[in-house]
């Protein structure tokens, strides 16, 4: 890693992580996230995004390594009720499933939930949820139904969920999977917002296009090693066709070329078999 | 209340198969309970009920209930039950829809439970069938009315129950139980249950309907026995990721083991009110089943 004069939020050190002690997932990590770093984890199905941003969010302790955030050890914050909230105060967590992210009976009740869990006064409360849906506006959608909501306003509405508590940093899985081209927009201008007030984002992705508005640093995860295998800034990236074909996020003979007219590379040599 | 989603699906407009049987009765019963047991629409209605206090909803009736459960005499019974009625009526609720709900579903099971009891209590025998191998079976009178009574006080004590839940957010209800020194554990579980419960029935309906979808035609009844099997197991598997996910989506907000709402119940006059008017009419009602004979 280049820079050592940040300050850092999450320090990863050989973390593997495998479900059920069976399928492993990660595979021995080693990252470092510095205060106020807008970072895109690029990745194709299956790599392991998900599995780290919940390692991130202190939601699975990791198999093996170690993991800190904000200079605490989080190998044990399951067990520590006060850990866990101290953690949740500081990251935002917005999950891949925004079914899963949005439990309450109406927007504004999940809203309001991450700020009740704090603790904090009710005038307060309201402030935070208001200001919250206000930024991802959704204003309108504060009494409905969250199984009410499309797409879109399904994830905007779970986006500020998690802002509600004005954590430090966000973690994002997958913001803009499955939205269609102008909501998509939409989003990506939000999550650069976010980006600008200060806050440390972590994105998860496959889509190449969102990468440049929103990624300060880009780290891309290997489809079958399931640990880091390429980072650098979004040009330097996305111009390295090699790398992105080896981790899987476009295919030599499917992609689009936005800025040049290319040359296909005919040997299959460099493929790849999924299994 | 039965407009759901099976019938919102074009393929049924044109195609009554017979095969889609199974997948209309369970979009239909997950739409339903989708729509009613899980929408606040209820709870927003400026009634009664939804404006008192939740903890005196929840106690006043509690107290009905062991009225109905502690009264010996049917008119007493049905006594409560008219007075659920009003209440309903008083909250705005659809009176056809409510009755119907309470009475058509769940008894079932009721009467399931009451059939016996109509031959096996003594009494003067109404309806005998005729001598069988030195016995016979009698409808006596003691029998047809207890197995009355039961029905009374099952769908007495669901109207009640149902009074209760369609008034109230399901937030606050949790929030109400809390007040009432239920182990926060037992609410934890109740929340989660509540919105993983949601989530699977969304899940149960989407498959039915991708599975229409899908199908082109219509399937064997060998086909579609084979495919519930495997939804069965699919579900199972699913609904243990669901709470995993749930709970990890609400510790990531900051829940740390006690469910903290918004809710700040402050009783006023009228809640104080309801909860005398609900103690009085248990008690009177008590009284006047004790001095019938
Ligand atoms: N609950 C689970 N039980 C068992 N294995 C799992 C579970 N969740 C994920 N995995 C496995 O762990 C690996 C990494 O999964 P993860 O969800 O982290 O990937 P991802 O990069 O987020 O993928 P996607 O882009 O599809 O969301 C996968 O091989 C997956 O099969
Ligand atoms: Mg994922």
């Amino acid at each position: 890693m280049t820079r050592r004069d940040c300050p850092p939020i999450f320090r990863l050190e050989g973390v593997s992580y495998s479900y059920l002690g069976r399928y492993p997932a990660l595979q021995d990590v080693n990252l470092t996230i510095c205060q106020g770093e807008k970072v895109v984890i690029l990745g194709a199905n299956g790599c392991g995004k998900s599995t780290l941003l919940k390692i991130l969010d202190g939601l699975y302790p990791p198999s093996a390594g170690r993991i800190e955030a904000f200079g605490e050890d989080l190998s044990r914050v399951g067990d520590d009720p006060a850990q866990s909230q101290r953690l949740h105060r500081r990251v935002g967590f917005v999950f891949q499933d925004a079914d899963i992210q949005l439990f309450s009976p109406t927007v504004w009740d999940d809203v309001a939930f991450g700020p009740l869990q704090m603790g904090w006064e009710q005038d307060e409360v309201r402030r935070r949820v208001q200001e919250a849906l206000r930024l991802m506006d959704v204003e309108d959608l504060a009494d409905r139904a969250p199984y009410e909501l499309s797409g879109g306003e399904k994830k905007r509405a779970a986006i500020a969920t998690a802002l509600a508590i004005d954590p430090e940093v966000l973690l994002l899985d997958e913001p803009t999977a499955n939205l269609d081209p102008r909501t998509k927009a939409v989003l990506v201008e939000l999550i650069a917002r976010l980006g600008e007030m200060g806050k440390s984002v972590v994105t998860t992705t496959q889509e190449l296009e969102i990468v440049p508005s929103i990624a300060g640093r880009v780290i891309v995860f290997g489809d079958k090693e399931r640990r880091p295998i390429a980072e650098g800034d979004a040009d330097t990236i996305l111009d390295d066709t090699d790398l992105l074909v080896r981790a899987n996020l476009i295919h030599q003979h499917l992609h689009l070329h936005g800025r040049r007219a290319h040359s296909h590379q005919h040997s299959h040599a460099g493929d790849h078999d999924h299994h | 209340m039965t407009e759901l989603a099976a019938t919102q699906h074009p393929a049924h407009k044109s195609r009554p198969a017979p095969g889609a049987f199974v997948a209309r009765t369970v979009t239909g019963i997950t739409g339903a309970l989708e729509r009613n047991v899980f929408s606040v629409e209820n709870a927003r209605l400026p009634g009664v009920l939804q404006q008192t206090d939740p903890r005196v909803k929840l106690v006043s009736i509690l107290i009905l209930l062991a009225a109905t459960s502690l009264a010996r005499h049917l008119l007493v019974v049905i006594a409560v039950y008219l007075a659920s009625l009003l209440l309903a009526r008083l909250s705005r609720l659809h009176l056809p829809t409510f009755a119907r709900g309470v009475w058509l579903g769940i008894p079932l099971l009721g009467a399931v439970v009451a059939i016996p009891s109509l031959f096996l209590l003594p009494g003067h025998t109404l309806i005998a069938t005729p001598e069988f191998g030195g016995m016979r079976l009698a409808v006596t009178d003691s029998g047809v009315s207890s197995a009355a009574m039961l029905l009374a006080r099952v769908g007495t004590s669901v109207s009640l129950g149902a009074l209760l839940i369609l008034t109230t957010r399901w937030a606050d209800l949790l929030k109400a139980l809390q007040v009432l020194h239920v182990p926060a554990v037992f609410i934890v579980v109740l929340g989660i249950t509540y919105r993983y419960l949601f989530l699977l029935l969304h899940t149960t309906n989407n498959m039915f309907l991708s599975r229409t979808s899908r199908t082109v035609g219509q399937t064997s009844g060998f086909e579609q026995r084979r495919w519930i099997g495997a939804l069965t197991g699919t579900l199972v598997g699913k609904s243990l990721k669901m709470s995993d996910d749930v709970y990890q989506a609400m510790l990531s907000r900051g829940f740390a083991g006690e469910i903290r709402t918004f809710a700040s119940f402050r009783a006023r006059d009228q809640d104080r009110l309801f909860l005398g008017l609900a103690a009085v009419f248990a008690a009177g009602i008590l009284l006047v089943d004790r001095s019938m004979m």
